[in-house]
Formats: C-alpha cells, structure tokens, sequence
C-alpha cells in the first residue's frame, strides 16, 4: 500500500531509528530528511527468493544471438573494430570507445559477428534526451550481433596483469575502468571514468538504496558479493581520492545490511591499530523511501548538502557510484575483466518464477523470460527497469544493456491501465498529494498546468527542469493524471524551442512573407489583367475608348487610331500574362523548396 | 477530454488514490456528524440530505450535458455528494424543501460549474449557497425547529420517534399539513430563534445557554450536548481524514490555533455574553466543520505549506473578528468565503522553492537589491 501522510513518520524517521536502538549496523552520520517521497510496496521478496542464477549454468543457457547496441551509455557511440565473420573471444573488445568520452565494449560470450550494423527496433520514444536509454534507443540504432558457439571461450593471455590495485596508481586504475568499458549501472549510464576524473571529491557515497519496487538486483548483489562491493568501493576511493566511502542502504534490507557490515568490520579489523581511520569507511542506514536512491535525493539525504540546479554533484565534492558499477571497477581492475555481464532482476507476476540473474549483456528479453517461464496470457506490459523509472520494451528482442537492472514482466495485478482515449484521466482537484511527496519540492500540478496550457516560461519557472521524472506524484494522484508524461513533452517542445526549431521557425517566418509578397504581385497583375481585358471587351462591344466624354479640346490632339490603342492594350495584356505566369512559376518553385 | 496522445510511459505503478475513493472517504467521516445530527436534531437533516443529494446529483447531470462532456464519467467523482452533504449540515433541520432545493442549485451551478467544474472553483460550494442563502432568506435559515430538545421540557417529542420523523417532514414539506390527519400544532416554542451555528451573540441571550443543565448526560438530547457532541464528531471525521491522508494538518490545525488564541485572548470571565469561551468558540459554533471539512476543500485552498498556514490564520481570524465584531449571521462560512478570494494571492506568494533554487528570503532579498 503505498502511504501518503499516513504512518510515514514511522517510516521515514522511527523505523531506522528503532534498528539503530536495536544494534542494526551504524548510523555514521546524522540523516536529513529527504521532502516527499511515497513508500510503495516494494514486491521486493517475490525475486529474492532464490540466489542468483549464473549465466551460463544450468538451465540459463548462452543465447544463440547477443545483440550489442553501439551506445549503451550517454556519450558518443562506439566504433567497432570487428568485421563480420570474424571470431571473437570472450571479453575480447569489439567496439572502441569513441574518444575520451567514449565507452568500450567487449564480447560477452565467444562466438561470430554476424553482423555490425544491425538496426535495433526503436524502443520508446524520446521524451527526456537526458536519459540515457532513450538517447541509445529512441531511433534505429547500431547494433553488433554475436552468434554464440557456446565454448564461452577465452583468449589466452587477454586478461590483465592481476597486480594488488593498492600498489598502482589512480590514473592506472582509472585507465583499467576506462578499458573495461565500465559505465554507470544504475540507470544513468554516464561513463565511469569520466567521472572518476573529477579532482577535489571528499565524499564518495556508494549507493546501494535501490528504491524502487520490484528491483533486487543490487540487494542480491550485496547478499552474495558483499566483499566485492567493498573492494571495488575502495578503488574507486583510491582512484577518486576521497577522504570517506559510505555506502548508503535501505534500512529494511536487513541481509545486505549485515553482509556489507561484516566486510565493514572484517577490514576494520584488519587494518587495526596502524592505520584505522585511513579508510574512512562506513556504512549509513537511509529511510526506505522511494526515490532516496536518486543521486541527489540520496547526497542530500547523506549529507545535507543541496546541490543546486543544473549543478553535479561533483561539483560539491561529492562522487556517487553505484554499488553494481563498484563491483564492476572491482572486477575490471583485479581480474582485468571487461564489463560483459550485469546482475538484473527478473520479476513481476506474469512470471513463473522470479529471480535475479547474472547475464551476459546483450542477451535478447525472449531468452530471459523463456527461462523464467513467462506466461504471455498475463503479460500486460515488459518494462526494462523498475515501474517507475523504467520503459516499456515493445520488442522481445530488445537485449539487456549495460543498464537494464530490472525486467519486470507485468500482470494487471502490477500494472496500471494506460490513460488513452477510452480511459481518460479526470481533471486535477488540487488536492496537493503530488506536492506533499514530490522530493525536489516541486508544485507539480502547477508544473502540469503551465505543460497542459502550453507555458513555457511558467514551466521553466517553476522548475520543470528540477523534476527528476521520479514518478512519485503521477502514483498518487487521485485523478490519475499520466504527470510525468506531460513534463517529458513539454520539456522535449521547450528543448526544441531553445534551438533548432527556433531557426526553422524564423525561417518559416521570413519564407511566409515572402509568399505574401509574391502572392500580392500576382494579385496585382492579375488585376491589371482584368482591368484591361474589360477595356478590350468594352472596345469590342464599341464603346468610347473612354468612359468620360472626351473634351472636345482634347480630342484633335490624339494621333493613335482605335486600331492603335486596340494594338496597345493587347500588348500590355501580354506583358502583364508573361509576368504573371513568371511570378507564379517562381512561387511555385519557392512552395517546392518548402516541402 | 483528457486523454493522452502521447506515448504511454513510466510510471507504470498502479495508483493509490481516485478520486471517488478521496471523496467517499471524506464521506464516511462525516458519518459520525450525519449520525450525532439526526439524533439530536431529528430527521429533519436526513430529508435535507436527501433532497440535496437526489437533486445534486441530477443537476450535476444536466450541467454535464449542458457542457458537452460525459455524464456518468463526471458523476462519478461522487463531489457533488460531499457538496450536498456538508450543505445539509449548514441547513436548518426543518427549513422547507424550497431552502435545501435553491441550496444546491447554488452550489452546483455557482459554486462550481461556472468556475469550470470540481477544481477549478474559487469558492466552496457549499459555503457559497450557505451564505447566498443566509441573504436571500434570512428568516428560514435562521429559525430552526428542534423537537424534543431538553430545552422544550414542556414538549418532550422524541425526534427520532415517528411523531417526531412526521413532524419534520410536515415542516419539510408544508404541503403535508393539509392532508395530516394529526396536523403539526405550530406553536411559537418549537422554534428556537438561533443557534451558536448561526451566532454566539445572537446565541447569548437565548433558551440554549440558559438551558444548561446541572449534570447533563452526554447524550441527553440538550441543545448544548447537541452543538457539542456535534463538534467533536467533526473533530473525530477530521482526524480521520488526517490519518488517511486526506487533508493536512496545517488549515484546521491553525485555524482550531487562532480561534483559540484569539478567544482566550479576549476572554474575561464574567463577560461570556459579549466575549464568549475559548470552549464555546471551539465547540458550540460550527468552527471546527469549517476547519476540517471546508477551509480544507482543495480546490480554493493553496498549495504550499506555507500557504496554507498562513490561510488557515487568516480564516481564524476572519472568523473570530466577524463573530465578535461584526453583524452578520454567520461568521463561519463568510470568513472562509473572503479568505478563498486572497488564496490565488497566497498561492502566488508562498509558491515553494525547488530544491536546488534559492531561498524565498533570498531571492526577495535580491530583487530588492536589484530595484533599490
Ligand atoms: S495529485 Fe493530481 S489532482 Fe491532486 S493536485 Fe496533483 S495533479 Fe492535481
Ligand atoms: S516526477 Fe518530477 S514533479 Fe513528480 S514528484 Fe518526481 S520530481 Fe516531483
């Protein structure tokens, strides 16, 4: 049940409370409370019944194809050093990162390229180009398919040198994590090593909050690698030069709490007497509040401090990593193994049996959800992502990105119906419940308005470019108003506004008054057109040349003949056609241009 | 119609709340009042309910469409209801059907469509017809019948009893005395001239304070307890709502503060008659309706915290000035009235700070700088 006002106290503030009184792990620092945010259930304990099923074992076998998107992360697409038919082994690169702000990729799975400039389907349609996913899918985009043979076999010798991490140097290991293709895994998908490149950080939090429904890919991941995680956070303190780690996680999710404290304590331990404050590591329990685990919500929640807007965080000294991406740098830089493989949660309850995997990224859905026994006749929607933050995948062959932490395969009994036509949404009655759990303490039904009437700058200055699509006020609202969709479309129009369109539109501008003018000078010969004719005619029926009886002191003076001025008048006639049809023709060519 | 053209996408949760389900709950918390009403005022609230549900409901329906929009989809969102229900508490029980029927002609068509429909009204509806009606027919709204109270020892008529039901429908539906085999005797001492709910100082002088008994029981059916019980069945469907998350707690919490204040502020023992008891302005006016149940309709309330604060100390001391000082009928419904119309105001100035953005204090401070 998800909870508005009622009993959020308890949640946000006395049940992590009462597990600290309870001898819960630490509560390092002191919290800050985090505006807003719902408490949905979590239908967390559907996948987390199970360990975590490894790729390939078992009944989880290699699938025959892996599709590899060219851009998986937010920058610029890879470019791929393979041709087709070529043999690739495991973690062997097939795509090099395009330039400093580039990602690599590497082969999961040994096998042939069958093809490098596969289109993959467009997936959902853009509506925040800042996300990442929707940048790499919203058109046809590249991909490179594998077909797997199956020996999932490595090339001798390609792995790294596996030399203690503590011994090399920051900007050795940052270049390990540049290698390895790493990139932000908790829905981002912004470059690892860019942002490990940030100077003057003092704060590295680990974000292990995961708070939205459904998802377990992290909690498992903490459960069962909990030293891994520790590991990798450690590197990347290493690399990024923090003075404290703390990993931040969600007071209910007790198993990865004492595993991660164990690891915690065990290296605590270790490093006494000597050295025991130099790691500065520790671990914070944060309210189970959806969205603490968005990046800023989860630093102001950490440590008070409000990034401002159109800041980053590092900005304040402050690197946010996931927990997936530190085990990810662990991997990278102690073993030398590329990113190839992601933990992601397969639930919902169209599904036979829901459960986290290990799988090779690029796997195709269909692969996945055969596994776990999807039962199409329930399968309202597939989302890649959790309800609130995910996409609909309208293709089954959609693969697995370097991002896809959750396939929820979605019944009626988790999924709402779609607002269309023949559901429509009621109006808004201001009844606030969408203020009261907005995190960035926005007025979202004024942002609605303003998107609704077309209010750019109200829009703007109500700070729609605040709002994090979190989702959470659309979920309460009464009157089931699809809110973020119409954020998303009035951020897209004012984006376009800001630049290309505004060009097109002046041009439009410019072009339209052309028209006008030389519509008017068709109009204008047209009339001169019409006006001599009617003389013509008028002279044919044998009227006097002119209307007006001509003064007789005139008259002797004018030496053309009616034949004469007949002549005349035809020849204006001709010219004024030629001009005519030389006016319209240049119209018309103009008209062409436009279309 | 509200319908979405653009492509379907996240959030895909199911929702939590509708709008039925808002006011129907709102619904069940006036219950406990519907129930303390009858039973110390007779059935006369019930046949008013009555009327002003069937005829809001059916207004609502021609307003739909009249408006060209889809009529069971628009009544459906059960707030005509809500409107009808909270105008009953405001009607006299007794008051003929004409009083309840104009009623919510008013609130429906003036209070709400003309604004453009639930959400879009400035007032509240039913404040609005209550005191439309206060005006155009002061003497009907301002006499109320009260069959059986302990102030009438010498006319004990139990309400509930179907002497008492019968009497409140003849005086419903004046139409009725003249096929009544046991006509109701109209006599002067049936009517009680006015109520706290209409007036503390009109209130003073008459039966009711006088009628306080040595020892009453709390469900004795005194005019007193009658009022009081009242208000604490409010107070009881408005913490309900508080704790479904209905409302928020800053309108009647700050408007139950004010009043309060304000009233021990200014009370002297001794001078009840001209000051009154912080007790009587909490609980024998219709204060606290007004605090939980129409300073907090949504749509003419502000948004912000902040707003809403500052809203709610404006309705209380609106309301206490006018009781105390000013010379009308009512007091509840007309500060809630004024106070609507400086809600766009409020909203405008106390409209919150995203995260990330610069204080209130400090922009002001810079647009000051920057015209100085
Ligand atoms: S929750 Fe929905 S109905 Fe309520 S104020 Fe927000 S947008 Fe309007
Ligand atoms: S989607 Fe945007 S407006 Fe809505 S609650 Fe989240 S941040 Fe606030």
């Amino acid at each position: 049940m998800t909870r508005l006002r009622r009993s959020f106290f308890i949640t946000k503030y006395f049940k992590p409370w009462l597990l600290r009184l309870t001898g819960r792990a630490g509560w390092a620092t002191t919290l800050h409370a985090l505006p807003g945010g719902i408490a949905p259930a979590s239908h967390k304990t559907l996948s987390l019944q199970q360990k975590i099923t490894r790729m390939p074992s078992g009944e989880l076998g290699l699938p025959a194809q892996l599709i590899l998107p060219l851009r998986q992360h937010l920058g610029p697409d890879s470019v791929p050093v393979v041709s087709v038919g070529d043999y690739v082994y495991k973690n062997q690169l097939i795509a090099a990162a395009n330039g400093e702000k580039g990602v690599s990729l590497h082969a999961p799975s040994s096998g042939y390229i069958s093809s490098i400039n596969y289109a993959l389907p467009p997936i959902n349609e853009a509506h925040d180009p800042e996300r990442s996913w929707q940048q790499a899918l919203n058109r046809h985009h590249n991909a490179i398919v594998i077909d797997t043979d199956g020996k999932h076999a490595v090339r001798p010798g390609l792995l790294g040198a596996n030399v203690d991490w503590r011994v090399r140097s920051p900007d050795e290991l940052r270049q390990a994590v540049f290698d390895a293709g790493i990139c932000g895994m908790g829905g981002a998908g912004f470059p690892t090593a860019i942002k490990l490149g940030a100077s003057a950080i003092k704060t590295l939090i680990i974000n292990g909050a995961e708070c939205e429904p459904y998802i377990t890919a992290d909690e498992a991941l903490m459960r069962e690698h909990a030293a891994e995680v520790i590991e990798g956070a450690l590197i990347i303190q290493r690399i990024c030069g923090a003075q404290s780690c703390v990993i931040g996680i969600e007071a209910d999710k007790y198993q990865a709490i004492d595993a991660i404290q164990g690891v915690i304590n065990q290296i605590m331990s270790e490093l006494q007497p000597a050295n025991a404050g130099q790691a500065g590591l520790s671990l914070t329990l944060i309210p189970p509040i959806y969205p603490s685990g968005g990046e800023k919500q989860l630093i102001r929640i950490m440590t008070g401090i409000e990034v401002a807007s159109g800041k980053r965080p590092v900005d304040v000294g402050v690197l946010c990593h996931s927990v997936a991406t530190a085990r990810a740098v662990y991997k990278a830089v102690s073993a030398g193994e590329p990113l190839t493989s992601r933990i992601t949660t397969l639930t919902g309850h169209a599904l036979k049996t829901a459960v986290n995997v290990e799988v090779m990224i690029g796997t195709p859905v269909s692969h996945l959800l055969d596994f776990a026994g999807v039962q199409h006749s329930q399968l309202q929607r597939l989302l890649v992502g959790g309800p609130l933050m995910g996409y609909e995948a309208s293709d089954l062959d959609t693969p697995v990105l370097k991002t896809s932490n959750c396939l929820l395969a979605g019944s009626e009994l988790d999924i709402a119906p779609a607002v269309t036509q023949s559901n429509p949404h009621r109006d808004c009655i201001r009844c606030d419940f969408c203020a009261t759990v907005c995190p960035v303490k926005l007025q979202p039904q004024t942002l609605y308005f303003a998107a609704r009437h077309q209010h750019h700058d109200a829009s703007v200055e109500n700070g729609l470019f605040d709002c994090i699509e979190c989702g959470a006020c659309a979920v309460v609202c009464p009157s089931h108003i699809p809110l973020v969709n119409y954020y998303r479309e009035e951020k897209a129009v004012i984006r376009t506004d800001n630049d290309t369109a505004k060009q097109a539109y002046w041009q439009s501008l410019f072009e339209k008054h052309q028209q006008r003018l030389s519509v008017n000078a068709i109009d204008q010969q047209q009339r001169k057109l019409d006006k001599l004719q009617h003389k013509l005619e008028a002279i044919a029926v044998g009227e006097p040349l002119t209307k007006t009886p001509v003064p007789p002191v005139v008259a002797p003076t004018t030496s053309k003949s009616t034949e004469q001025i007949k002549q005349e008048i035809e020849a204006a006639v001709a010219r004024t056609r030629a001009k005519k049809a030389e006016l319209q023709k240049k119209n018309d060519a103009t008209q062409d241009a436009d279309k | 119609m509200n319908n979405v053209s653009h492509k379907v996408s996240s959030p895909f949760l199911k929702p939590v709340y509708s709008v039925p389900g808002v006011m129907a709950t709102v619904l069940l918390a006036l219950l406990p009042a519907a129930i303390c009403y009858t039973w110390f005022f007779g059935a006369g609230f019930l046949i008013n309910l009555l009327i002003t549900s069937t005829l809001g409901l059916l207004l609502e329906a021609l307003v739909m469409r009249a408006r060209g929009k889809p009529v069971f989809f628009y009544l459906g969102d059960l707030s005509i209801l809500v409107t009808a229900a909270l105008l009953s508490f405001a009607l006299p029980p007794g008051s003929p059907w004409w009083i309840a029927t104009s009623g919510i002609f008013i609130a429906c068509v003036f209070g709400k469509h003309v604004f453009g429909g639930l959400g879009h009204n400035i007032f509240n509806p039913a404040a609005l017809a209550y005191v439309s009606l206060l005006i155009l027919f002061p003497l009907q709204m301002t006499g109320w019948y009260l069959p059986g109270s302990g102030s009438y020892a010498e006319a004990p008529i139990d309400p509930l009893s179907a002497y008492g039901v019968y009497t409140s429908l003849q005086l419903s539906f004046p139409w009725l005395r003249d096929f009544a085999l046991t006509p109701f005797p109209v006599r002067p001492d049936g009517f009680a001239t006015a109520t706290p709910l209409i007036e503390y100082k009109f209130a003073a002088p008459s039966r009711i304070l006088m009628a306080e008994p040595d020892g009453f029981t709390l469900w004795e059916r005194g005019a007193r307890t009658g009022w009081e019980m009242l208000s604490v069945s409010f107070a009881l469907g408005g913490l309900f709502l508080l704790w479904r998350g209905i409302i928020s707690w800053h309108i009647p919490f700050t408007v139950v503060a004010v009043v309060f204040v304000l009233s021990s502020l200014f009370y002297q023992p001794g001078q009840e008659a001209i000051f009154g008891s912080p007790w009587l302005h909490l609980f024998s006016t219709s204060t606290l309706i007004g605090a939980f149940f129409i300073a907090t309709d949504p749509a003419s309330s502000p948004s912000s915290a902040l707003g809403k604060v500052i809203y709610g100390a404006l309705i209380g001391i609106a309301m206490y000035s006018i009781r105390i000082w000013g010379s009308y009928l009512d007091s509840v419904a007309l500060a809630i009235l004024a106070v609507n119309m400086c809600s766009p105001l409020i909203d405008q100035l106390t409209a919150r700070t995203p995260l990330g953005h610069p204080s209130r204090v400090k922009r002001w401070l810079s647009a000051w700088k920057k015209t100085a």
